[in-house]
């Protein structure tokens, strides 16, 4: 009974990432709508209601946590709870429209259907499924910092499904493309309404989640980026999964390296230095699932602009677009991650270390139009302005990559939003605080 | 009695195939031409004894004579060759003169390609419907369908008879067919041919008012026929060209503009200069304008990066010919789009970058199992890169596959799939008559055909594709097959065209590999035929003299034997071989009298100098039943002043 419950819920958070991938019209949703209707119908058979609940983040069934289903989709349960459904009842008499109408509804994006869920149900005319908060004061209003924390939430399950997918890779087992797929287009959208808490994420809030952070970093600000550049979603997406894989080379490398007893051999060194060749030969395994798109960045990301990087070329190409726009946040990622309690890689030195490399390693007009959109104190930066007070940044000027808009932390009586754009001759930023160092006291009032 | 009737018609029939191919051969006055054209008069008048007319039915395969199709060999072919020059029906009526059928045969008897250049046969022997001796051909319009070079003097001619019948149907087609055959037009035209540019002046004005769209249209045909000319074209005939500029709308200039920046390589700043000449101020502008409205709405990015370039090129430049205004709007308008577009996801440059990375993988490779993995996902690519015909790439992909083998040879059966689809974009493209770079190279090192035998004999003997390069193919890489080429040319051998492309083929290759064939089309065609391969293995430094020989004293006719002694002369010490041959005849009786007197006129035509001394013995006869060779060759000494 157990199981064939978990494979039901299993059935209908499947459905639903169909349809948030590819809309309720492709008939991919209809085979998986189809599958999880079987699996209601059949349980429905002997009891005459099925109700699942959604405790701290873990799925219950009855009084039983599933622990192990919980942590497989924890993206899922998080849009669950995000569009306010911590308690499903599906009804005996439930019909197959029914599920595709409150599928719909978990899929749709945020912000779309203005409704609560139970208003929406009714509407609908959707009798025999009922669902909603299991908090019944009404207050469905989430808070804002309860916002913050479900991206913190987002980035962590994300940087767990993208670690055990390039694991996946590495230990050439398949890759599981849909569940990766949606996470990174669950990372994109929250990227699009709500981009600077994310960046915030990955500039400041450094989680330390191992070997991977890096490979998400960089794809979250791939995405960003290439957002910015006007590309269209599907190329945003093929584009942030390309960059995770960028340096899959050298996680292969290393996985073999490491576990080998003794020193490493100056061979063994050389082939760290390749690891854009063999992350791209390891890459064409999985060219059927994934494209050829993580391929090419995995190969060119360190070709630099006009090919004068390695891998050596003995037929010239210059570098996609795409990996010059990985390349560039490749960079921007390794040089944040310099900083720590030892070390003040302050906003404006990678700034400069990036611009001295401009017309070699990038290409310049790429690089300008990353920096307007990133500015040169990225949003969520602790910065001391020219009067003393302390401030966090909030918003770039696309124009005025030195001027963003900040808001007053310290002293903190008059929480004042200053456009340093328009105060410019009076007002301005002198330098950034390490959040490991003299800026920790302030981190916890942005 | 209708099988009497048929039989009647048959012999009929075969008599005018024997006719008409006699007429190709000889000019209108040689005695052989005028007697057959006798002997067909007065079987055409037994025959119309018993019917007062006979109208002979043409169609690719057969003559048809009162609803019956005759096929027979001989009839199938006659059909081809009337069919190829337009020719829908014959009719013979009573009282058909002979000169009507002497003019009808020398002319029609031509090269296709003359006579539809002259405008088809009723138009240059001027048939009238009620003469005795009708024809009737296709379809004009069907004529300018065809792809020939032929088809820009078929258009002059119908546009020459339109215009003074004042035929509007057939104006209109006519400039609906202009588009086609503009390619085959040059500015050279216009002048050389000054009554063409008065029948294009009542072309356009029969147009003007009435048939607002096929004026523009036939407006940029021509507008576009200058610009591709504009480097070789005269000052006077660009005058001209202001004539077509001044009715169109600058919408139409703008796509002019637009398609020919995008599609036409060679369209540079003299062409845009040359465009903008005849444009005023507010003209300009209103293109410009137009221009940038077409260029915001557009959304391919690859054509707007390619646009981009160009305009950069021609209307931003110091001695740019347009205003300042629409100079400063375009600039403006294409920083943006240069941004966009060379910031573009292109997934068309994606695959391209991928391609690249393959093949330095292949380089870079050494792992066996590795290489199996390149090779597999060139496969998957294939479809892509075969389409882009990069034939840089193929041959780079070529050199290094080569390269690895012969530092591994254990490669070669691995990458032998690669091998296989280079060559068969080569041959295919080969085959499309496309352009390949390198052609040469790919000539030099494919060694197996990946496309097959039948491929190569189809598009050579039915789609009569025989390009030098496709021959030189065919010979190296089916070197058994020789015997199946040469039964495919004597089933051809009465297509006097293609045997004639086939000859021009053979003479680009090399002598060992194609004199086999050129003996066995000699020994297969008649004697147009033989002539056409004497001359073309007269082409080659190389030849085969017992062939020669043989050709010299067979019994071919003295034209041909010519063409053979021009080349054994080239040789002194088989000149004096070939003299002693000819001359050398023991004839006391005088009984080979006609034989010596046409080895005289060979040799005297070939101007053998050789022969000299036979000659001069010839002339010294003194019996009188020899007199006739006496003078001959006395004759010839004196020519020779000898
Ligand atoms: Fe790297
Ligand atoms: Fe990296």
């Amino acid at each position: 009974m157990f199981e064939q419950i978990e494979s039901a819920f299993r059935s209908i958070v499947s459905a639903m990432q169909i349809a948030q991938l590819y809309t309720t019209a492709h008939p991919r949703f209809s085979k998986f709508l189809d599958k999880a209707y079987d699996e209601l119908q059949a349980i429905l058979k002997s009891q005459s209601e099925l109700v699942f609940g959604i405790v701290n983040g873990e799925l219950a069934y009855g009084k039983e946590i599933f622990f192990d289903l919980s942590k497989n989709l924890s993206l899922a349960i998080m849009r669950l709870q995000q569009k306010g459904v911590e308690r499903i009842s599906f009804y005996r008499g439930l019909e197959k429209k029914e599920l595709a109408k409150f599928i719909e509804y978990l899929a749709a994006p945020k912000d779309e259907i203005k409704k609560e869920i139970e208003e929406f149900l009714i509407f609908s005319g959707v009798k025999n499924i009922s669902a909603g908060r299991i908090k019944s004061d009404g207050a469905s209003n989430k808070s804002a910092s309860e916002d913050k924390d479900s991206r913190s939430n987002l980035y962590e399950a994300s940087s767990q499904n993208v670690s055990r997918t390039l694991q996946d890779v590495l230990s050439d087992e398949g890759v599981d493309y849909l569940n990766l797929r949606f996470t990174l287009s669950t990372v994109m959208e929250n990227l699009i309404t709500n981009f600077e808490e994310f960046i915030k994420l990955t500039t400041i809030k450094r989680y330390n989640l191992g070997t991977f952070t890096h490979s998400l970093n960089v794809s979250i600000l791939s995405m960003f980026f290439s957002s910015k550049l006007h590309f269209v979603k599907d190329d945003v997406l093929e584009i942030g999964i390309a960059a995770l894989f960028h340096d899959l080379g050298k996680l292969h490398i290393s996985n073999k390296i490491i576990n080998k007893p003794g020193r490493l051999t100056d061979e063994e060194f050389a082939k760290m230095q390749s690891h854009t060749i063999i992350g791209a030969e390891v890459l064409l395994k999985h060219v059927n699932t994934l494209g050829i798109l993580p391929v090419v960045v995995s190969y060119e990301h360190h070709l630099r602009f006009g090919s004068s990087g390695y891998p050596k070329l003995t037929f010239f190409k210059e570098p996609h677009v795409a990996s010059m726009i990985v390349a560039i946040c490749d960079v921007y990622d390794a040089l944040y991650q310099k900083r720590n309690y030892k070390n003040n890689f302050s906003p404006d030195l990678i700034y400069d270390i990036m611009l001295k490399e401009r017309e070699k390693v990038f290409d310049p007009k790429l690089l300008d139009k990353f920096f307007s959109m990133m500015g040169v104190w990225p949003v969520g930066a602790i910065v001391s302005l020219s009067d003393k007070r302390i401030a966090v940044v909030r918003e770039q000027n696309e124009d005025d990559i030195w001027s963003p808009k900040v808001e007053v932390i310290s002293p903190a009586e008059a929480k004042e939003k200053i456009d340093l754009k328009e105060k410019k001759g009076q007002l301005k930023i002198e330098f950034a605080l390490n959040p490991w160092v003299e800026g920790k006291e302030y981190l916890a009032l942005i | 009695m209708e099988n009497e009737k048929e039989a009647i018609i048959e012999e009929y029939l075969r008599n005018l195939k024997i006719t008409f191919t006699t007429s190709s051969f000889y000019s209108k006055d040689h005695p052989s031409f005028l007697r057959s054209v006798e002997d067909f008069k007065q079987k055409t008048d037994e025959i119309l004894m018993t019917m007062p007319a006979i109208r002979v039915g043409v169609t690719n395969t057969a003559l048809v004579v009162d609803g019956k199709e005759y096929k027979k060999k001989g009839m199938d072919e006659l059909a081809v060759l009337l069919h190829s020059r337009k020719i829908k029906s014959i009719e013979i009526k009573r009282g058909v003169s002979i000169e009507e059928i002497s003019s009808f045969m020398s002319f029609a008897s031509l090269r296709a390609r003359e006579i539809l250049k002259a405008g088809g046969i009723v138009h240059a022997l001027g048939l009238a419907k009620n003469a005795s001796l009708v024809v009737e051909e296709l379809d004009y319009s069907q004529l300018l369908k065809d792809a020939g070079e032929e088809v820009k003097d078929i258009w002059i001619v119908l546009l020459d008879h339109a215009v003074n019948a004042k035929d509007q149907k057939k104006i209109n087609d006519l400039a609906d067919a202009f588009g086609n055959v503009s390619a085959k037009f040059k500015v050279a035209d216009f002048n050389e041919n000054k009554d063409l540019w008065g029948h294009i002046e009542k072309l356009m004005s029969a147009l003007k008012e009435s048939e607002k769209e096929r004026f523009q249209k036939f407006n940029k045909d021509i507008v576009k026929l200058f610009l591709r000319e504009k480097d070789i074209c005269p000052q006077d005939s660009l005058k001209d060209l202001e004539k077509f500029t001044k009715d169109m709308a600058s919408n139409e200039l703008a796509d002019i503009l637009m398609e020919q920046m995008v599609s036409n390589e060679n369209f540079d700043a003299t062409s845009f200069k040359l465009l903008s000449k005849f444009m005023d101020k507010k003209k300009q502008e209103e293109v410009v304008s137009s221009l940038v409205e077409k260029l915001k709405s557009s959304d391919d990015p690859e054509g707007k990066q390619k646009l981009n370039k160009r305009i950069t090129e021609l209307f931003l430049s110091e001695d740019s010919p347009i205003s300042e205004i629409s100079r400063h709007a375009l600039g403006s308008l294409l920083k943006n789009i240069a941004f966009e577009s060379k910031f573009a996801f292109n997934r068309n440059f994606l695959h391209i970058n991928y391609r690249f990375i393959l093949l330095n993988l292949l380089v870079s490779e050494k792992d066996q199992e590795m290489l199996a993995q390149i090779t597999e996902a060139l496969y998957t690519e294939w479809e892509k890169i075969a389409q882009d015909r990069d034939w840089t790439y193929f041959r780079n992909l070529h050199e290094v596959l080569t390269d690895k083998i012969e530092h591994e040879p254990a490669l070669k059966e691995m990458f032998n799939g690669l091998f296989e689809r280079i060559f068969s974009v080569f041959e295919e493209a080969l085959m499309l008559r496309e352009t390949i770079q390198y052609q040469d190279y790919f000539v030099k090192v494919i060694d197996f055909s990946a496309k097959g035998l039948d491929f190569y004999l189809t598009k050579i003997f039915d789609e009569g594709i025989i390009e030098g390069d496709i021959l030189r193919l065919f010979l190296k890489l089916f070197p058994e097959q020789t015997g199946v080429f040469l039964q495919r040319i004597e089933l051809k051998h009465t297509d006097v065209e293609f045997i004639e492309k086939l000859i021009a083929g053979l003479k680009l290759l090399d002598f060992d590999q194609v004199v086999g064939i050129f003996e066995s089309i000699f020994n297969a065609s008649n004697e147009f035929l033989k002539i056409e391969v004497l001359k073309a293995m007269g082409s080659f430094s190389e030849s085969d003299p017992e062939f020669l020989f043989s050709a010299l004293t067979g019994n071919g006719s003295a034209d041909l034997k010519i063409e053979a002694l021009l080349i054994i002369m080239r040789d002194p010490e088989l000149s004096k071989r070939a003299a002693k041959l000819l001359l050398d005849i023991p004839d006391f009786w005088g009984l080979k009298s006609e034989k010596i007197l046409e080895n005289i006129f060979i040799v005297r035509q070939a101007h053998l100098k050789e022969a000299g001394a036979y000659l001069l013995s010839l002339s010294r006869n003194i019996f009188f039943w020899r007199r006739r060779v006496k003078e001959a060759a006395k004759q010839v000494l004196g020519e020779w002043n000898v």
